[in-house]
């Protein structure tokens, strides 16, 4: 199976990466600062405090593994939480400990709040930009007072110099993170701006299509009937038979129109999807389908009406792909799973796949799924064998996002 | 003009183009010698001399639209009535299309009563 291109954009997944390369760097930082003080205790003063301050990096490295395992299953903001978080036990322990460290421990939650700046909500942002201010005073109090007295059994030298190489490391950690942030934000605008620029471009070219399905379809037949009626009616008095003719052809013609008219309507908005949901309407699509698609539809309700018209817009496009590409006698599973937390919507197909290209160069179809999608919040994955290819497309939901 | 008006129709709309054909081949006055929806395949025909009295083309098609057929039928057929027909209505028609006096029908009123009126009203000398 290859995936070759996953459904979050080039930004999510540059955000993600920033803050795996931030965990790891961060890892390596806490192996050298246990090996450090694990030689100090071994080599220059030996006491139960540093065995405490081992024990509390310790941990502090356990949770940045499990921060770091949260990013890579695309929990970016919960990884971002965790790191804020933890620094605080860490850095009151350390500032008790060794009060001379204050400057690193200071400086030690300024980082992480940066990192939340473009992850988090406003509110979140500023709750630990308050919870850093708040630990920033506790530990500076903290420092007025030595309890352990370690600094006067260490060499000044040794703390001097770790203090003079943190304290510019850490400085110049939170500039790139700084600008990194400004980068990460432009580059994210460029990307909405972009999506924007298609969800227009694609509106029109539907307005168009419409346009010319009309005008191709139903008009031209509804004019075809009009004329052959026309004819009939100044051929029955002399003609009957071949005024009747007429009139059977005019009556096909309207039959043609009036099913023109129903596809044409059902491919922009069908009335069942308006009255009675995604479940009903796209069992009544998956009807017409031969052979019928597989669907299975769990705890499905109704949703704001944009996110329907996405999952509806994704299902029927993904259909469509199928029977264009992979042949009409290819078999569909269609699943819609409302999660609680996510709408999730999976077409899969067993055709013969087709070739993946990396989500910043999609046209056609598949764009507009993506965008389509992405309008509401969510993400497109599309995957693709030999074996068959399947599109997932995953929208988180919030409270009033249903109906 | 002796005998039915004889007709050719032009559209890439096969179901329009077919209930034309019909209902104006159901008129005895009316001789509809051939309906296609290509215009290059409609000039063919000609330069292998079908005789037509009056060509009814379509406004919009792909290869080559009705004011360009009509420009063609002009030069090479002068004899040869030319009718432009679509679905709108005459004053919707691109001023392009409007400045060069073409004879207009709607689709909505085509018949063959009309047809023969025009196929007679284009065959008279022009009025001086």
């Amino acid at each position: 199976m290859t995936t070759d291109h996953i459904g979050e954009d080039d930004t999510t997944w540059a955000a993600r990466r920033r803050v795996e390369t931030l965990l790891s760097a961060n890892l390596v930082i806490v192996a050298l600062v246990l090996l450090g003080v694990s030689a100090v205790q071994l080599f220059v003063v030996q006491s139960g405090w540093i065995l405490v301050l081992l024990a509390f990096t310790a941990v502090y490295g356990v949770t940045l593994f499990w921060a770091r395992a949260q990013n890579r299953l695309g929990r970016l903001a919960r990884a971002v939480l965790v790191m804020n978080v933890a620094v605080w036990p860490l850095a009151v322990v350390g500032t008790i400990i060794v009060p001379e460290a204050l400057p690193i421990t200071s400086l030690s939650g300024l980082g992480p709040v940066l990192l939340a700046v473009p992850e988090l909500s406003r509110r979140a942002v500023a709750r630990l930009l308050t919870l850093s201010v708040v630990m920033t005073l506790a530990i500076t109090a903290i420092s007025t007072t030595d309890i352990t007295h370690l600094g006067d059994r260490v060499p000044e030298l040794t703390l001097d110099i770790a203090v003079l190489l943190s304290v510019p490391a850490l400085i110049g950690l939170i500039l790139v993170i700084g600008g990194q942030n400004h980068q990460l934000l432009t580059d994210r605008n460029a990307v909405l701006h972009s999506s924007r620029q298609r969800i227009a471009e694609a509106t029109d070219r539907e307005r168009r299509r419409i346009e010319r399905d009309l005008h191709d379809g139903a008009q031209q037949r509804l004019h075809g009937a009009l004329v052959q009626i026309s004819a009939a009616r100044r051929l029955a008095s002399t003609d009957a038979p071949r005024a009747a003719t007429l009139m059977r052809d005019a009556r096909s013609e309207l039959r043609e129109a009036i099913s023109d008219l129903h596809d044409l309507v059902n491919g922009v908005r069908p009335a069942l999807l308006d009255e009675f949901g995604l479940s009903a309407a796209l069992r009544g699509a998956v009807a017409r389908r031969t052979p019928p698609a597989a669907t299975a539809f769990h705890d499905l309700g109704r949703y704001r009406p944009d996110i329907e018209a996405a999952v509806w817009f994704c299902c029927l496009e993904a259909m469509v792909n199928v029977d264009k590409h992979a042949g009409p006698a290819t078999q569909i599973d269609l699943h819609v799973d409302d999660t609680g937390r996510f709408l999730r919507f999976s077409v899969a197909d067993d055709g013969a796949g087709f070739a993946l290209s990396p989500v910043s160069s999609l046209t056609g179809g598949l764009r507009n799924m993506h965008d389509r999608v992405e309008a509401v919040g969510g993400t497109l994955v599309v995957t693709s064998s030999p074996k068959g290819s399947r599109i997932v497309g995953t929208i988180p939901l919030a409270d009033d996002d249903r109906r | 003009m002796t005998g039915p008006v004889r007709v050719l129709v032009v559209d890439d709309q096969p179901s329009f183009l077919r209930a034309a054909a019909r209902s104006l081949a159901a008129d005895p006055a009316v001789d509809v010698v051939r309906a296609g929806g290509s215009a290059s395949a409609a000039f063919t025909a000609l330069e292998e001399g079908l005789e037509v009295d009056i060509a009814l083309i379509d406004l919009s098609m792909p290869e080559m639209n009705g004011v360009e057929a009509i420009a063609w039928i002009r030069r090479s057929y002068p004899d040869i009535v030319s009718v432009l027909m679509s679905t709108y209505e005459p004053d919707e028609l691109p001023a392009s299309v409007r400045t060069r006096h073409l004879s207009y029908l709607r689709k909505a009123d085509l018949s063959a009563e009309r047809i023969v009126a025009l196929a007679r009203a284009g065959s008279l000398p022009e009025q001086p």
